[in-house]
C-alpha cells in the first residue's frame, strides 16, 4: 500500500473562485479542529475507490479548506498503488504534483487538508499509518486522517471516522524516544495517541437538490442491511483479531521482561566488578601503588562491553497494540448495543402481534 | 418532422449500446465541476470513463473535467485530457474513455464537433454523450444520455451528428446506498453526523413509515376504497408467513441471541478494564519509583 507523503509546497494561485483559497498553503490558524465537514462528492469518491480495490487497502489525498474551527473537505483523489518498488516514491510525488496541478486548472481547492485510508477492522492502527500521519501533521498541523471501513459499511452503517495525532503524542513522537520514563512523565495512555474528531456531511444547494431527486430513484432505496440480525460473523471476526492482538501484546511484554532481566544481570555484574576494583585499590593503597579508576564513567571507557546497559526497547508498539485492543473492544460494545436493541425490537414486534 | 431527402443515409442500424449505466459519483462530480466553473463560461464539458460490458451496455464509472473554449471556434484542451487520462489510468487501469459530458439543457451545434473529437479518441468506437440539465428547465436535474449518429450525405461523407437518446439507469452498490442514507439526511436537515446509532435510528424510522404505508393501504382495501391488487396481497401474505408462529421457538432464539451478545459485551468490558488497570498500575509504579529516588 502506498502511504502518502505530504505534497511539496505549490505556488499559490490567485485566480480562485472563493476568497479563502488565496490563503497560503501553510495553515496559519491556531486552535483545534472541532469538526470535519465532508462533501457528498468526497464520500462517494472514497467509497468507489476503496470498493474497487478490495481486498487491498488503499489511500488517497484530501483537498479542501481550513476554516476556523472546522475542516471542510471538498474533493479528493486516489493514490495509485505502487507496484514498482524502486521509483515508487518519486513516481508517487510526481503523481501528486501532476494531479494537483490539473485539479487547480478546473478551480478545485488545491489545499491539502489530509489523507484517507481504507481499513479492515482497525487495521489502520499500525506503525506505518502513524508515521504517515505524523509526516502530514508536521507539514500541515491541522490535517486529519479519514478512515473508511468498506466491509463495515456494507453491513449497514457508514464507518467513517476522522483521526489525528493528539498534541501530546505528537511531541513525544518528535522526540523519538519511548522509554518507560518518557511515557509516564507525560501521563500518556494508549487512548491519547489518536484524537477522534466528529464527522459531518455538508452539501451545497445543487447537491442537496440532486440528493433529493435521487432519493426517489429505485436504485437508491434503502437496503435495511443494518436491521439484519445475523450478529455472529462480525463478532466472531472481531474476537479473532482481538485474540491475535492480545498475543502480540504478550510478545511485547515478553520483550520488556527480557530487557529488564538483562539490565538487572548487567547491573549485578557491574556491582561485582566495582567491588573487586575497590578491594584491589585498597590493596594497592596499602602497597603504595597508583590507584586504578573506580568511578563508573572511567570504567565505561575502560570496559565498555560490561558497562553499557542494553538499550530499552521502544514502548511504541505496546502502546499501539493496546490502542488496537481498545478499539476492538469499543467496536464490540457498540455493535453489541445495537444488536440488543434490534433483538428487543423484534421481540416486541412478535409479542405485540 | 421535416421531409427527409432520399439520398440522406440515416441508417436503420440498432443503437450501439442497449443502455447506459451511471454510477452516482459521476453525477456529483459533474455538479461539482459546474459549481466551480469560472463565471464566463456557459457550460462545461469533460470526459467520461468506464467500460463497455459484455452484454452491450456502457458503464460509466468516473469522469473528470476538461477545460474548453467555445467562443468562435471550439477548442478542447487535448493535452489536459490525455494527462488526466494517464493519471486516472494509474489508479484504475480498467477505466477507458467511453464518452463525454456537458451541462446545459440542449445539444448544441458545437456538440457535434466535440463528439467527433471523442470518437477519434476512442478509436472510432461510438462515444456516449451525457447531458446534465443544470438549468432545471424541466423542474428537476435531469440526466440524459445520447449516442451520436453520423449522418452521411451520400458520397460526400459525414455531414453532422444526430443525437439519439439512450435509456439510462443508476447503479448503486450496497455501500453507496448506505452512504446515501446518511447523505440524504444532510439534504433535509442542516447537518448530518456520521454515527452508528444515528443510522440505526434512521433505518428503523424508515421501516416504521413503510409499515404505516402498507397498513394504510390494507385498511383502504378492506374498507373498499382502494382497488385490491392480487400480487401485492400475495407478497404481503408471504412476508407475514415468515414471522415465527410458535412463541417457544422464538423465545429460545431470542434468549440465545441475547445471552451471546451479553457474554461478548462482558468480555470486551473486562479486557478494557484490564488495560486501564495496567495503565494505572504503571503510573503508580513510576510515581512510587520517583518518590523513592528523590
Amino acid at each position: 500500500m502506498h502511504l502518502p507523503s505530504p505534497p511539496p509546497q505549490l505556488p499559490v494561485h490567485s485566480d480562485s473562485v472563493r476568497p479563502y483559497t488565496t490563503m497560503s498553503i501553510k495553515q496559519e490558524q491556531d486552535g483545534a479542529v472541532e469538526v470535519v465537514k465532508v462533501d457528498a462528492l468526497v464520500v462517494l469518491k472514497m467509497i468507489k475507490h476503496c470498493r474497487e480495490n478490495l481486498p487491498d487497502l488503499v489511500t488517497g489525498q484530501l483537498l479542501g479548506l481550513d476554516v476556523d474551527r472546522s475542516l471542510e473537505v471538498t474533493n479528493c483523489f486516489p493514490f495509485p498503488s505502487s507496484a514498482d518498488g524502486e521509483d515508487g516514491d518519486e513516481a508517487g510525488t510526481q503523481y501528486q504534483i501532476e494531479m494537483m496541478r490539473c485539479l487547480r486548472e478546473v478551480n478545485v481547492d488545491s489545499n491539502t487538508v489530509g489523507w484517507y485510508t481504507s481499513s479492515y477492522m482497525s487495521s489502520h492502527l499500525n506503525k506505518s499509518v502513524l508515521e504517515a500521519q505524523y509526516n502530514f501533521q508536521s507539514t500541515f498541523p491541522r490535517s486529519v486522517m479519514l478512515v473508511y471501513d468498506p466491509l463495515r459499511t456494507s453491513q449497514g452503517s457508514l464507518a467513517l471516522t476522522a483521526l489525528r495525532l493528539s498534541d501530546k503524542f505528537f511531541a513525544l513522537y518528535k522526540r523519538g524516544e519511548f522509554t518507560k520514563d518518557s511515557v509516564t512523565e507525560l501521563n500518556l495512555s494508549f487512548a491519547d495517541i489518536y484524537q477522534q474528531i466528529p464527522v459531518e456531511v455538508s452539501n451545497s444547494g445543487v447537491f442537496k437538490a440532486m440528493l433529493l431527486e435521487l432519493g426517489d430513484n429505485a436504485a437508491f432505496q434503502p437496503t435495511f442491511e443494518s436491521l439484519d440480525m445475523a450478529t455472529n460473523s462480525f463478532l466472531e471476526n472481531n474476537l479473532e483479531t482481538l485474540n491475535l492482538c492480545i498475543s502480540d501484546l504478550q510478545q511485547e511484554q515478553g520483550k520488556q521482561q527480557m530487557w529488564q532481566r538483562n539490565a538487572n544481570k548487567v547491573l549485578a555484574q557491574q556491582q561485582a566488578f566495582l567491588q573487586r576494583r575497590k578491594a584491589e585499590n585498597a590493596q594497592r593503597k596499602a602497597m603504595g601503588q597508583d590507584l586504578l579508576p573506580e568511578t563508573a564513567a572511567d570504567l565505561e571507557h575502560e570496559n565498555p562491553a560490561l558497562f553499557k546497559l542494553p538499550s530499552e526497547p521502544s514502548r511504541l508498539e505496546a502502546l499501539l497494540i493496546t490502542n488496537q485492543i481498545n478499539n476492538h473492544c469499543e467496536e464490540i460494545l457498540k455493535f453489541g448495543g445495537q444488536s440488543l436493541s434490534k433483538l428487543f425490537v423484534s421481540k416486541s414486534l412478535i409479542s405485540g402481534k | 418532422m421535416a421531409q427527409v431527402p432520399s439520398n440522406l443515409n440515416l441508417g436503420t442500424g440498432s443503437d450501439p449500446y442497449d443502455k447506459v449505466i451511471v454510477h452516482p459519483v459521476v453525477v456529483f462530480n459533474i455538479l461539482d465541476h459546474w459549481i466551480r466553473r469560472p463565471d464566463t463560461k456557459q457550460r462545461v464539458i469533460g470526459t467520461l470513463l468506464g467500460s463497455i460490458t459484455e452484454d452491450g451496455n456502457v458503464e460509466i464509472r468516473n469522469c473528470y473535467p476538461v477545460p474548453h473554449t467555445e467562443a468562435e471556434q471550439i477548442a478542447v484542451n487535448l493535452e489536459y485530457h490525455r494527462n488526466m487520462l494517464q493519471l486516472h489510468a494509474r489508479v484504475a487501469p480498467e477505466d477507458v474513455v467511453v464518452g463525454w459530458y456537458a451541462t446545459g439543457n440542449e445539444v448544441k451545434m458545437s456538440s457535434g464537433l466535440i463528439h467527433n473529437f471523442y470518437q477519434r479518441e476512442m478509436n472510432q468506437n461510438a462515444p456516449v454523450h451525457l447531458l446534465l440539465d443544470t438549468d432545471l428547465s424541466k423542474g428537476k436535474i435531469e440526466v440524459t444520455t445520447f449516442h451520436g449518429f453520423q449522418i452521411n450525405f451520400g458520397e460526400k461523407g459525414a455531414l453532422q451528428q444526430y443525437f439519439l437518446p439512450l435509456p439510462n439507469e443508476y447503479l448503486a452498490y450496497d455501500q453507496d446506498k448506505v452512504a446515501f442514507d446518511v447523505l440524504s439526511q444532510s439534504a433535509t436537515s442542516e447537518k448530518a453526523s456520521v454515527s452508528d446509532l444515528n443510522s440505526l435510528e434512521h433505518n428503523l424510522n424508515k421501516l416504521l413509515s413503510l409499515l404505516e404505508d402498507v397498513s394504510q393501504y390494507v385498511d383502504e382495501v378492506v374498507a373498499g376504497k382502494a382497488a385490491p391488487n392480487n400480487a401485492v396481497g400475495r407478497a404481503l401474505q408471504q412476508t407475514l408467513a415468515l414471522l415465527p408462529t410458535s412463541e417457544a421457538s422464538f423465545e429460545h432464539m431470542f434468549t440465545n441471541g441475547v445471552q451471546d451478545v451479553l457474554m461478548v459485551i462482558y468480555l470486551a468490558n473486562l479486557t478494557r478494564s484490564h488495560l486501564l488497570l495496567a495503565e494505572r498500575m504503571r503510573d503508580q509504579n513510576a510515581a512510587a519509583q520517583q518518590t523513592q529516588t528523590v
